[in-house]
């Protein structure tokens, strides 16, 4: 019998990308053979489904199986081509108040039994949502951008989360440009590392697949895509194996520039 | 290829943002406003002055948490 881990993605600031990490980082560990649930649990705005192009197959949800209207098997919705990946989407039309930690907390219990890792996309902002999905967390995945409003709110939410003992705590850094940095228009990884203070498990670059991806309703995580082998490698250190940073740096002489302190 | 550079006085945008950054994250994990912390700058750096001879613009006052000492 599995005893999975429930790690929540997480940022504050709306629109960094948590469901979009959310979907990649479920895919990308099904992938690699382990049995997956993600969660959606920003109740009243349903995301994860549209991104993982699962909204046409919804009958029950969230706020259905804490209440009890219907098993929870009945409400899980397989993947299209992985077997081992399962959505749990959210209500559309209820408030935030529908669930609360210990519903959240039950629902992990049961769920633990049978997967390996449950994935819970977080929503922006740090009201009772927040807390349903950080509250039963085993570790956390803040998303960031390296812009000042993002990395304030992610210094918050680190905070928020080291105060209810989550300690577990990785950082991945989305829509990383290296044209930007090179220009010294935009912050690097180490930059954004030495002011949120907790150790990196990824960096995603700003490129236009994962546009096409959301379009398609299908992750990228373990295709060919520079973002989807990122995605694919946080996978990778999230199961405990040692993977290297894509080297993101620029080639040739702009390299020499770069390096140039 | 042409582009615009954003420094200014020689530092760079990400420069300014970074250093923005630290001190609104410092002020803000001791809850006390950026103004404040320049306000007990300026009144440590009164107190001390008091007592011995500063030269008031060489003068550099950090915070430091001893659980995360600065990496130089």
């Amino acid at each position: 019998m599995a005893q999975g881990e429930v790690i929540v993605v997480t940022s504050g600031k709306g629109g960094v990308g948590k469901t979009t990490a959310s979907a990649n980082i479920a895919s990308g560990l099904a992938k690699l053979d382990k049995k997956v649930v993600a969660i959606d649990t920003d109740i009243g705005l349903r995301n994860l489904d549209v991104v993982m192009g699962l909204e046409n197959r919804i009958v029950y949800n969230l706020v259905d199986v804490v209440e009890g209207n219907c098993r929870l098997k009945q409400a899980l919705i397989r993947d299209k081509h992985l077997p081992g990946l399962f959505l749990l989407p959210s209500a559309q039309t209820r408030d935030k108040s529908s669930v609360n930690p210990e519903q959240m907390a039950k629902l992990m219990e049961e769920l633990r039994c049978d997967y390996d890792y449950i994935i819970l996309d977080c929503p922006a902002g740090i009201e009772q949502g927040f807390f349903n999905a950080v509250l039963p967390a085993d570790r956390a995945i803040v998303v960031t951008t390296p812009e000042v409003s993002a990395i304030r709110d992610a210094d918050r939410v680190i905070g928020l989360l080291q105060s209810r003992d989550i300690t577990a705590i990785h950082l991945l850094v989305n829509r990383i440009r290296m044209d930007l940095i090179r220009k010294g228009d935009m912050m690097n990884v180490e930059d954004v590392l030495e002011l949120l203070g907790v150790p990196l498990i990824g960096v995603v670059p700003d490129d236009e697949s994962v546009v096409i991806s959301a379009n398609q309703g299908e992750p990228l995580a373990g295709g060919d895509t520079i973002p989807g082998q990122a995605y694919f490698n946080i996978c990778r250190r999230i199961i405990g194996e040692d993977v290297a940073f894509l080297d993101l740096k620029p080639r040739g002489f702009l390299r020499f520039f770069h390096r140039k302190k | 290829m042409f582009h615009f550079r954003s420094d200014t006085k020689g530092q760079t945008s990400s420069q300014l943002a970074k250093d923005r950054l630290k001190l609104l994250l410092l002020s803000e994990k001791v809850s006390c406003t950026a103004e404040d912390m320049a306000l007990m700058r300026s009144e440590v750096q009164r107190v001390v002055a008091k007592y011995v001879d500063l030269h008031r613009k060489k003068v550099e006052i950090r915070i430091l948490d001893p659980e995360d000492p600065p990496e130089e």
